[in-house]
């Protein structure tokens, strides 16, 4: 059974319900409300994130769901993102970040974690100056405090 | 910082920094204040000092930072024959790795000067939520003391002790300290007047022992 998806900016999308329920949020909901044909609004997300967030879901509809991982090792890979997924995130970073929101606000984890991972790629390697230019941040720290930071934290460079 | 940062939601800050590298966090927590605040507590919640960090650059801008910083610390691995400076009271550790440095092993440098210095007991005293507890290289004058200071952790869990020698009064207070202990490795080390284990004490909540003598 198809279900109707309204964005911010009241376009409405019709997908499979298993494509809609890749996010947690809307499973919840329809859950809820049972078997229903009144369309779903989702103020938060506009219609071109919207898109792409069902581009997502639709190439994802089959996978298992996932089950979140207790290895003891907080740390993660970053790493071991699919082509596909690589391919999709390939967009400029206001994109990136929008997806990121709307995944977290729909509650779609693997998509949410493919984001963090892209910010993560982004950030590996770069100096502070470099990551300041990739995320177009103002730099609100002195000279003085950058250095003062800098020997603070030496410990952590070479563990 | 454009409007809508992701990167301003803690929970979303915290999927990023799982992805990263200390040295990667070093460089985040410079690029501006928002950023520092973000993500310095993923780089202080696991805290690695090695000795020449601690002896090497004796006072100075890492002993502010630990004063500063001791809140955002939960665990922490500290190899060295360190100064009494860096007994700090830290109030969500739960795991500490001490791996002390025999003064003798460590080659050329002068500026050590007298070995009550190098007593790890405060910083035990210091840290009774201490869930977890890894030793390596514990002896010296400072041991009967320090072994009375991990016998008071009442939230001690697992207590692995390697390449040391547990200096305690008699037997029944060495295996009686560690009545309430989920797990105990005691590996290449000595108990000073161990004798045998007392056949009255149980240890109902351990799961794992290794012992190998």
């Amino acid at each position: 059974m198809p279900v109707t998806l309204v964005s911010l900016d009241n376009e409405n999308y019709v997908v499979d319900k298993e494509v809609a329920e890749r996010s947690i949020l809307i499973k919840n909901m329809l859950e809820d409300v049972g078997e229903t044909d009144s369309p779903i609004p989702l103020p938060n997300v506009t219609s071109t994130v919207l898109k792409k967030v069902i581009e997502y879901c639709e190439h994802h509809r089959n996978d298992p769901i996932q089950v979140p991982d207790e290895t003891d090792d907080p740390r993660k890979r970053s790493n071991d993102i699919e082509e596909w997924d690589m391919k999709f995130m390939q967009v400029d970073q206001e994109m990136l970040f929008e997806i990121i929101l709307a995944a977290n606000y729909l509650d779609i984890k693997p998509l949410l974690d493919v984001g963090c991972k892209t910010v993560a790629n982004i950030i590996k390697g770069k100096t502070p100056e470099e990551i300041r230019k990739a995320f177009n941040i103002v730099n609100d720290f002195t000279p003085e405090e950058e250095a003062q930071i800098r020997k603070e934290n030496e410990w952590a460079e070479d563990r | 910082m454009i409007p809508n940062d992701p990167l301003c939601l803690p929970e979303i800050q915290l999927l990023v920094a799982r992805y990263l590298e200390d040295r990667d966090l070093t460089e985040c927590i410079r690029v501006c204040k928002l950023w520092h605040i973000a993500f310095l507590p993923c780089l202080w919640e696991d805290l690695t000092l090695k000795y020449r960090f601690i002896d090497e650059r004796p006072i100075g801008p890492l002993l502010n930072a630990l004063q500063r910083n001791r809140q955002l610390v939960k665990v922490l691995r500290m190899q060295s024959a360190f100064s009494t400076n860096y007994a700090i009271s830290y109030p969500r550790l739960h795991t500490l790795n001490l791996r002390m440095v025999d003064i003798h092993d460590r080659g050329p440098t002068p500026t050590i000067e007298l070995e009550q210095e190098y007593d790890p007991t405060p910083l035990i005293r210091l840290n009774p939520s201490i869930v977890n507890l890894s030793l390596e290289f514990i002896k010296g004058p400072y041991s009967a003391p320090f072994w009375r200071a991990v016998a008071d952790l009442t939230n001690l869990k697992n207590l692995e002790i390697r390449d040391s020698v547990i200096e305690i009064s008699t037997a029944s207070d060495f295996w009686g300290l560690f009545t309430l202990l989920n797990k105990l490795v005691v590996i290449r080390s000595s108990v000073v007047r161990s004798g045998t284990i007392p056949p009255m004490l149980t240890y109902p909540q351990l799961r794992t022992l290794e012992l190998d003598q």
